[in-house]
């Protein structure tokens, strides 16, 4: 009982400022750490990627108006060309990104998990919760089919040559 | 007390957290904020705002973030990119450093982000802070090529930079060899040109003489081939004061090797400053090929342009023996008498003896100079470039070619003819150029002994002029090509005077009219017939090698005039010898005992002319004639006719009645019609006939090599019996001079060999072979002529070089021994190679080199080198005899029998 | 029975109106629940609270409830132990964030370095602190065993953890040592090289016993370190396993056992004088919680001692934790003032065709390299070894407990490291200069023994004269402590000499130049 009280009287006449110079403290300290904990964070987030510009030249554009259909495995896409021009579809599956291969009868499936596509790209059966992408194609000033992999245009787009 | 101590460590805590962070908050600025590259971004994107408003259109505008261009099969990352930002963009163009575009079409065919920036421009494509993405600091090996030395990284995946061609033109054109002496090496790539400049001085000065390119090159340098690979950590900069970059270093060592590199064996090539630097730009961009194939253009063929042997000497030669071909030695000792002695000090390597000199070319043979550049001189700098060097045998060819084109082409052979020399001026010129070899009385030392009579007495001028200009391949005789026209009838003069003068054919005449033939003058006439005759014209006048003498027809035309001038002066390049030692009693005598076989009769021809139409007459005479005497009337089976003498004295009259009628006694028939010559003639043709010969009078007659009569293989039966013992199996020479040699067999006529070889030579141990003469072997008139056939082979198939001549091989190696430590050792050291002068023992050397060789070098030494005369009365500091020289030549030999 | 349950089943469903409420407090509740079960107490308001906020702590009660007064000052430990953990701790950390982007290839390592210092965003920041606490831990590890040496804190009972702090010293030096190669540039690739070919030295003893062809301990050492005859991938991943797994644990697991065995020893030394109680016994101490007295009395060793302890002692919380929070910030503060201003050293790739020349070794191995000079075995090993079990010796030699925890012990210990420092001073400096104009043996006598070579260089030569000194003042003071401090002051100092004449004096060749600015260029 009077422990408790002794105990109080001496804590009591300093508490004010120790305690403010306390939480200061800590205060001042939980920020620095605080700060330096996001340099860490920001530290696994690549501010460059270790990967080629998604820009390919993919050759002559004349070579590819000539076939109606052309498989470019490396490059993950196919090259088409009907009356209107060239277009391009990425054989990467909308679903988990397996590669799609193409049937006989154009259109496309994909082996991880059974999506189906049909000849435009549409998804017909399976998983995948849209159609397959296409690509935007241009012509660089040597004449060469420059495709980028990373840019989506409609369905309709037709680079013409 | 602990409150204040808490407190005090409370405000401790507070202030170091505070200060953290402010540094973090400082370091989070810098890099998120400050950092150049986002400067530079920002600068561009304003930039191209204001390009935008000037052409009212809208601004593309990117985000402020890292580019890099990502290289992974060049293994580099380049983001030169985050500030460089507008080199492909062409609306940049006005911008400065480093947002500009980048000048020339080079993008177009090399697109960043397949080839990046580094490749060429080197840098460190990670860094992202100029100092160290130009790679200025120290720690980075390829730091960037400012300025035209971009150009050098051209060589990564080029073919420009190879010396002999290739795809395309950069540094020079494809075929840069003929152009360096046609004096234009022009860069295609503007921005080159220095490069191209440095490209055509290492052809120029020769450095592939000692460092390889590709497998072709000398071996004393090191390789070249990839010596832009080198970092600045490679090399010593201890004695550079210049910049501290690999162009630094070089551009120094290149203008004073032995400063940079002491001790070096690299001669200073007195390069300019502004030719070091290209010269080490050129050297940077021997790169090694850096990129994969298919970086690379198709390397197409590379087509070696067939290099003349000029260009060949300057790119492999010149750096050792000079552009202009006197060597190191010469070149230490500009025109000093003794010029060995600034030379001592040189490293052996660079001992290069001289090659522009006539002495050296005029006694090595095309063989020696051949297989010395073939197979090199071991442990001394000459490579063997064959092997190592990496030259085509074809090339070498040219080189040699061209040392020989150094010789002074000797003098106009007709301007000799024309000129009688004058035997006093002769003389001194014998006696500075020939007493080494051939003895101050011309009796002969290691040379044969020209004071024969029969020697002189068959040997014609032309034989002469030609022994002395074109000399004597595998033997001791020089090519005396230096010589003027004048000289040499000067010394063919002063060695006829050694011959007694010839009786005069009007005295013989006058001696004739005078007094008639007695018993006495018949004696004496058939005496001097049996001597010297009979074995050429048989016993009875029959004739064998010589024409028959004893037919009506030639004994009742021929006149005592053609007579005694064909006994006088001889029929030169037959085997008729000028008897000029006959006395004018003699000659009569002589005659007159011809005469007397057909009683003196005598048949007075009218006097007659031919004048027609030469030109069918040589047509005949190819059709009819030229069987027997040769296509130009030289002569063959029948006697010369296309001879001064002869047609001088035979009249038009008699030819046309030989020609009519034949010799009897002759394989000589008569040609016109009713005859039973092989073909008909009508008169008139037998005078075009004729006056086709009286035409050969004039023109310069040629010493062809004409077919021999005889039978080879008996030939080469009866030399190896008769001749082989003196004159060796191969015709190399040993007592006897060598024979197998092609200049000699050129210019000696069958009639010289047969002549030489029935009467011999006086002087020397040349007996006479002939039929009844004092010879060892007797010979037959068919047997010489085989010989002579035989002989005529190997003037069409040379003998190889460098067979040690039985003569030598006969000499005393000890006395030689004795003589090479006293009068050698000095400059080439006992055993011929610890001296500072060029070794001696070294087996591809002497293999290659003849004992002639070696004779007249130490008899005659070589000019521009230190090597002197140590001929007898050549001037040389030590008289040696033939006999002695012979005895070091063997004693030489003796290293080379050693190594085998 | 039956019933009973059905009475059960009966009250439960009368009160399941109640159930739900309770959930909904119990979710409305929730925060403060977690918050109880977390934080078993607010901030302490008295002593038994502070005490029980540290050892209810995991990470706190590694640390006693209370603390003696005289440690927390400044003077008493210089706050080397608690900075030496901080930096291993920033050390640790930093570490782990380089290595996600660090590639232990000899292709990619270099190239990771290049990304990490111009692209990895905080990368440069992270990697110069990484390379400048591993300097600055090298050197308060090393002054730490200088402070633990001079206040006598190794003598009983913590003559083991003395021990296990030379073993930490040499594992620091270790870690330093295996990073120095990840880089792969020329510093990393020849200073390791350097390094193995030192592990490789006891060859030139098998060699001069003749034993190497069947018993080639150099040869396997050098072929465990590096995998290989040179130094190459294998090295490097051998490196990176032992820099980034091996030794951290290990070390992490050493300083545990360090710190529990501080307090197990009773806390950090401090003079008896210290102990003293205050004048008047009359005031009884502050009465702890009774149950302390219990769970003090598990703890061995004297302290506290019922009614005398706790004089002179403060509670732990906050002061100890305000002292340390106030270090491990300070530390902070300078690595990354260090970091910010000065890019850590970073040479160009690593090229086994041209050799660094001077290759010089760490700052901190630069004594040894000095002495490598002389004898590669003596200097790398032989010496080396004999100082560290002479070390690991001292406390089972020396138990004097006069003047125990003080600084220099009592009776003129200053004086006698003083002199011992100047002595060494002059022998040192002597020896170097006598080397550096005549050389050695060999250059008297050129075909000498390479094995007496080994056994008499400048290295062995200064061990054995400063051994020797120690004995001296050993006997004529006749107090073991004294000899002690002797020996340790002359290495310390000899240590330092060699360190600084190697760093600035020798250059390429490891010739003797005045100062650096006089080498050759390359």
């Amino acid at each position: 009982m009077d422990n408790d009280l002794k105990n109080s009287e001496r804590f009591a006449d300093i508490e004010p400022r120790r305690h403010f110079l306390g939480l200061a403290a800590i205060g001042t300290a939980m920020l620095a750490l605080g700060t330096a904990l996001i340099g860490v964070l920001r530290l696994p987030m690549p501010s460059i990627f270790p990967e080629s510009n998604p820009r390919v030249k993919l050759g002559p554009a004349g070579r590819f108006a000539d076939t109606e259909v052309t498989s470019l495995p490396e490059n993950r896409l196919w090259i088409y060309s009907d009356p209107q021009g060239l277009y391009a579809v990425s054989a990467v599956c909308t679903h988990l990104g397996c590669i799609v291969s193409r049937a006989e009868d154009g259109g496309y499936f994909c082996p991880c998990h059974g999506s189906r596509f049909d000849a435009s790209g549409a998804v017909v059966a399976g998983p995948a919760p849209r159609a397959l992408i296409y690509l935007e194609l241009a012509l660089s000033p040597d004449g060469q089919l420059v495709v980028d992999q990373q840019k989506e245009v409609a369905p309709d787009v037709r680079l013409t040559v | 007390m602990e409150e204040h101590q808490v407190r005090r460590l409370q405000c401790l805590l507070i202030v170091s957290s505070i200060a953290c962070f402010l540094l973090l908050i400082l370091a989070a600025v810098d890099e998120n904020v400050l950092s150049p590259w986002r400067q530079h971004q920002r600068d561009y994107a304003d930039g191209l705002a204001e390009v935008a408003r000037a052409e009212g259109t809208t601004p593309i505008t990117e985000p402020i973030r890292l580019k890099q261009n990502y290289l992974p099969t060049l293994g580099r990352v380049d983001r030169c990119v985050s500030c460089h930002l507008g080199i492909d963009n062409p609306k940049a163009a006005q911008f400065d450093q480093p947002l500009t575009t980048h000048p020339g079409d080079l993008l177009s065919h090399h697109p960043p982000d397949k080839f990046g920036c580094s490749i060429c421009h080197q840098g460190q494509g990670r860094a992202t802070v100029l100092p160290d993405a130009h790679g200025l600091s120290s720690h980075w090996p390829e730091p960037l090529l400012a300025g035209d030395l971009v150009y050098t990284a051209c060589g990564r995946c080029h073919y420009e930079n190879d010396l002999y061609g290739g795809s395309a033109d950069l540094y020079g054109n494809a075929r840069p060899v003929e152009q360096v002496t046609q004096g234009e090496l022009t860069s295609h790539v503007p921005g080159a040109e220095n490069i191209a400049r440095g490209k055509r001085l290492v052809i120029e000065h020769g450095c592939l003489g000692c460092h390889p390119y590709r497998g072709r090159g000398g071996t004393l340098g090191p390789e070249i081939t990839h010596v832009g690979d080198k970092t600045v950590h490679d090399f010593d900069f201890t004695h550079v004061h210049g910049e501290h970059s690999v162009l630094g270093w070089m551009t120094a060592h290149f203008e004073s090797p032995e400063s940079v590199v002491p001790g070096t064996l690299m001669p200073d090539m007195g390069l300019s400053t502004e030719d070091s630097r290209d010269l080490a730009a050129y050297m940077i961009s021997l790169k090694r090929k850096s990129a994969p194939a298919s970086y690379t253009p198709v390397p197409q063929a590379l087509d070696r342009a067939p290099a003349n042997g000029l260009d060949l000497y300057l790119m492999y030669c010149s750096s050792c023996h000079g552009a202009d071909g006197v060597g190191a030695i010469a070149r230490s000792s500009q025109g000093a008498e003794d010029p060995d002695l600034e030379a001592i000090d040189r490293p052996r390597e660079l001992l290069t003896p001289s090659l522009r000199n006539g002495d050296t070319l005029a006694v090595a043979s095309d063989d020696y100079l051949r297989y010395i550049i073939q197979h090199g001189r071991s442990r001394t700098g000459m490579p063997a470039w064959a092997d190592n060097g990496g030259l085509s045998p074809e090339e070498i060819d040219r080189l040699v070619v061209t040392l020989r084109g150094w010789q002074a082409d000797g003098p106009a052979v007709d301007s000799i003819a024309a000129r009688r020399g004058n035997p006093r001026f002769g003389r001194a010129l014998y006696r500075s150029r020939c007493v080494g070899c051939h003895g101050v009385d011309g009796r002969g030392g290691i040379g044969v002994s020209l004071r024969s009579p029969s020697f002189l007495a068959v040997a014609s001028d032309e034989f002469l002029r030609d022994a002395i200009i074109q000399g004597r391949t595998n033997s001791a005789m020089p090519s005396w090509t230096d010589l003027a026209a004048d000289e040499v009838s000067d010394l063919i003069a002063y060695l006829r005077s050694w011959q007694p003068e010839p009786p005069a054919t009007a005295a013989v005449l006058a001696r004739l009219e005078s007094q008639p033939a007695t018993p006495e003058t018949l004696h004496v006439g058939r005496v001097l017939y049996r001597a010297n005759c009979a074995n050429c014209h048989g016993k009875s006048g029959e004739g064998a090698l010589g024409p028959s003498l004893r037919t009506d027809e030639f004994l009742s035309l021929a006149d005592n005039v053609y007579l005694s001038t064909a006994i006088v002066e001889g029929r030169p390049d037959t085997a008729m010898p000028a008897w000029n030692h006959l006395s004018v009693d003699d000659a009569a005598a002589l005659i007159q005992y011809l005469r007397a076989w057909n009683e003196n009769r005598h048949r007075q021809l009218e006097p007659y002319l031919a004048r027609t139409d030469w030109d069918r007459g040589r047509i005949l005479f190819e059709g009819s004639c030229s069987g027997c005497h040769g296509k130009d009337a030289e002569g063959g089976v029948g006697p010369q006719l296309a001879n001064p003498t002869f047609l001088a004295t035979a009249t038009d009259a008699m030819l046309r009645e030989w020609i009519s009628f034949g010799k009897l006694g002759t394989p000589m028939l008569g040609f016109l019609r009713g005859q039973q010559g092989v073909t008909e003639m009508t008169p008139a043709q037998i005078d075009d006939v004729v006056t086709f010969l009286r035409y050969q009078q004039g023109t310069p007659r040629k010493v062809t090599a004409r077919p021999g009569v005889g039978i080879v293989a008996h030939g080469e039966e009866t030399y190896a019996g008769a001749c082989a013992g003196c004159h060796g199996s191969l015709g190399e020479g040993g007592v006897g001079s060598a024979l197998s040699n092609p200049e000699f067999l050129r210019s000696a006529s069958d009639g010289y060999l047969a002549a030489t070889i029935t009467l011999g030579r006086d002087g020397t141990e040349m007996l006479p072979m002939g039929a009844g003469l004092q010879g060892v072997v007797e010979m037959n008139a068919e047997d010489i002529a085989n010989v002579v056939a035989f002989l005529r082979n190997w003037e069409h198939q040379p003998p190889f070089a460098g067979v040690p001549s039985r003569r030598v091989m006969g000499a005393d190696p000890h006395d030689g021994k004795a003589l090479y430590i006293g009068f050698c050792a000095g400059c080439h050291g006992r055993q011929g190679d610890e001296g500072w002068a060029p070794e001696l023992n070294n087996p591809e050397f002497l293999e290659a080199a003849t004992d002639g060789f070696l004779q007249a070098t130490i008899a005659r030494g070589r000019s521009g080198t230190a090597m002197r005369s140590f001929g007898k009365g050549g001037g040389g500091v030590a008289p040696l005899t033939g006999e002695q020289i012979d005895n070091i030549v063997n004693y030489m030999r003796g290293w080379q029998r050693m190594s085998e | 029975m039956p019933e009973q349950t059905i009475e059960m089943a009966h009250d439960e469903r009368e009160s399941s109106a109640g159930v739900t409420r309770r959930f909904a407090e119990n979710v409305w509740n929730l925060p403060r629940t977690f918050r109880e079960s977390a934080i078993r107490h607010g901030r302490p308001t008295s002593d038994r609270a502070a005490s029980q906020a540290i050892f209810t702590n995991f990470f706190l009660h590694i640390l006693p409830a209370r603390i003696h007064r005289y440690s927390l000052q400044l003077k008493a430990t210089l706050g080397l132990g608690v900075i030496s953990l901080v930096l291993f701790g920033l050390l640790t950390f930093t570490g782990v964030t380089l290595m996600i982007y660090y590639k232990p290839s000899t292709i990619g390592a270099y190239d990771s370095m290049k990304d990490i210092q111009y692209v990895v965003p905080t990368g440069r920041l992270m990697r110069n602190i990484h390379r400048w606490s591993a300097h600055a831990m090298v050197a308060c590890v090393v002054l730490h065993m200088a402070r633990v040496f001079f206040t006598g804190a190794y003598s009983k009972p913590r003559e083991l953890n003395w021990v296990v702090g030379i073993v930490l010293l040499v594992l620091t030096l270790a870690l330093s040592f295996t990073g120095y190669l990840l880089p792969w540039d020329q510093l990393a690739f020849w200073a390791v090289t350097i390094g193995s070919a030192i592990a490789e030295s006891p060859k030139e003893v098998t060699d001069a016993v003749g034993i190497t062809s069947w018993f080639d301990i150099g040869g396997m050492t050098k072929h465990l370190l590096l995998g290989a005859n040179h130094v190459g991938q294998e090295a490097l991943i051998r490196f990176y396993l032992l820099h980034v797994i091996v030794l951290p644990l290990v070390t992490t697991v050493l300083i545990g056992l360090h710190f529990w065995r501080i307090r197990k020893d009773g806390g950090l030394t401090r003079p008896r004088s210290e102990d003293a109680l205050p004048d008047d016994t009359a005031t009884a101490p502050e009465a702890a919680p009774s149950k302390t007295y219990g769970l003090m009395a598990v703890v061995p060793g004297k302290t506290p001692a019922v009614d005398r302890a706790l004089a002179n002692t403060i509670p732990t919380w906050p002061n100890a934790l305000y002292a340390i929070g106030a270090l491990s910030m300070l530390t902070l503060a300078a690595m990354l003032l260090l970091g910010y201003f000065f890019d850590a050293p970073l040479a160009e790739l690593a090229n086994p065709a041209v050799p660094e020349n001077p290759a010089k070794a760490p700052w901190y191995f630069l004594g040894l390299q000095e002495m490598v000079s002389y004898s590669a075995f003596m200097g790398g090993i032989g010496i080396p070894t004999l100082i560290v079990i002479g070390l690991c010796l001292v406390p089972y030699v020396d138990r004097e407990r006069a003047g125990i925890g003080g600084w220099f012990g009592t009776g003129g210990g200053k004086s006698v490291c003083l002199l011992s420092g100047l002595f060494t001073l002059i022998v040192t400096v002597g020896l170097l200069a006598f080397t550096v104009n005549y050389g050695w043996l060999r250059n008297a006598y050129p075909d000498i023994q390479q094995w007496i070579i080994t056994l008499v260089n400048p290295g062995t030569v200064l061990l054995v004269v400063l051994t020797l000194w120690s004995a001296a003042v050993t006997w004529t003071t006749n107090s073991t402590r004294l000899g002690a401090l002797a020996l340790f002051s002359c290495l310390l100092v000899g240590f330092v000499i060699l360190t600084y004449f190697a760093t600035v004096h020798r250059g390429p060749n490891w010739d003797f130049y005045w100062w650096p600015s006089q080498w050759p260029t390359h």
